[in-house]
């Protein structure tokens, strides 16, 4: 027996199947008595199944406030809710994460692309007073007098890297306009990145209150009704 | 009854409205999880937890057929109790009768259906076909319980196991197939007109 006929013969033994069909099934069941005996078998198996006698319930299934009491009926919006925090809440995660990824890779190149250039500027910067403090007047400068000043040279400019942004602003000529600090550019980009997580961290602690304050409310309502 | 005001009064809270609904629905959900677990104590935990999940999940409940929603409670709650059952197998060494004597030939030492010297009672027919149902796989044996001995249709039988039509209708059939091929080794205990299955 093909399983296509028997699906046939069941769908038909329940009144499932469209007219055309039960034209051409009850066709071939007047010529095929192998496909009578499969009808006659599944009608007895049905007819067996319906004779089976209904259990009693052993007891009443009703709930006592008592039984629900622990666990109120929530609104129905409160699953949404709680994805939605969860989702604010990996949002935020993955934006802190980006944060601490990507920041370190680009503040150190900034600080490498600038720093030739910067102790170029903090070089000229330094010889000049060095210049004027080894030769105050036009004297043959002495190999004892020179040495310390030569000496002092990339001590001076070590001290001047360290200090490197505030010595910047002090070797600029009066009036001109101030070069951009390479180091302001890692603060500007950040600041929308800061609001946004300000935004996440906001919404989030939103949430959470409103799924709490929902709880609460609900239990609430539920003890009150009870 | 008015079902769909008991339901607007449940879904907001109203217990002895929900409770209504469960003394309607709650034989034909006992039966179903009896059926489908051939045990009538299991049966109440299921029923009993499934009411209980109803209530708690009400408001999710908009549409359609309410038996349906409750029958797909069940049936799933039947299904992880089966899956409880099957990852913890439980076999009673020595099974007791009801006054809790020892069975002197048991049941699960014999060729697992109902010995030839059993009569031909409407109760041990009933153990026979509990045998067969129990000896199909659960999607199977729970389409064969809601068309069969709960006279469910199609459309809501697809609903509550939420499977295509297509897929019901299929099932059904080789359940059903299975069914008879199965309850052929019990022709002594089915009545006469069943004989030539």
């Amino acid at each position: 027996m093909k399983t296509k006929d028997l699906e046939l013969l069941s769908s038909y033994l329940d009144g499932a199947l469209p007219p055309e069909q039960i034209a051409r099934l009850e066709r071939r069941l007047g010529a095929d008595p192998e496909l009578r005996a499969a009808l006659e078998a599944l009608q007895q198996t049905r007819a067996l199944l319906r004779r089976l006698p209904r259990r009693r319930v052993p007891r009443n299934f009703t709930l006592s406030p008592q039984k629900v009491a622990k666990r109120p009926p929530l609104p129905r919006f409160y699953p949404s809710l709680q994805w939605s925090t969860a989702l604010t809440i990996l949002l935020l995660i993955f934006s802190l994460g980006l944060r601490l990824v990507s920041p370190p890779a680009a503040i150190p190149s900034l600080a490498t692309e600038a720093a030739p250039a910067l102790r170029a500027a903090q070089a000229e910067a330094t010889e000049q007073p060095l210049t004027v403090m080894a030769f105050p007047s036009e004297e043959t400068p002495t190999p004892e007098s020179a040495l310390p000043s030569i000496m002092a040279l990339p001590q001076e400019t070590s001290q001047a890297k360290d200090v490197s942004p505030s010595l910047e602003e002090t070797a600029m000529p009066a009036g001109e306009e101030p070069m951009p600090s390479e180091y302001s550019v890692p603060a500007e980009s950040a600041s929308p990145l800061s609001l946004i997580w300000v935004s996440l961290g906001v919404l989030a602690l939103l949430q959470i209150g409103l799924l709490f304050g929902l709880r609460w409310w609900s239990a609430y309502q539920w003890r009150k009704r009870l | 009854m008015d079902e769909i005001a008991l339901l607007s009064q449940a879904q907001r809270g109203d217990l002895d409205a929900f409770n209504r609904l469960v003394l309607a629905y709650q034989e034909q959900l006992f039966n179903i999880a009896f059926r489908i677990l051939g045990d009538e104590d299991l049966a109440a935990d299921a029923t009993q937890e499934a009411f209980l999940h109803a209530f708690q999940k009400i408001t999710t409940f908009r549409s359609g057929s309410f038996r349906a929603w409750l029958i797909r409670i069940v049936t799933n709650l039947c299904y992880d109790e089966l899956r409880r059952q099957k990852r913890r197998p439980q076999t009673a060494l020595e099974p007791l009768t009801a006054d809790g004597e020892e069975l002197e030939s048991p049941a699960w030492m014999s060729d697992g259906g109902p010995s030839p010297e059993t009569s031909l009672e409407q109760k041990e027919l009933e153990h026979a076909i509990e045998h067969c149902l129990q000896a199909l796989p659960p999607p199977f044996r729970s389409i064969v319980v809601l068309a069969d001995i709960e006279g469910l249709d199609y459309s809501e039988i697809a609903v509550a196991l939420r499977i295509p039509l297509g897929t019901v209708k299929s099932r059904l059939a080789r359940a059903r197939m299975r069914l008879r091929d199965c309850l052929r080794q019990f022709q002594e205990l089915l009545p006469s007109i069943f004989r030539r299955l």
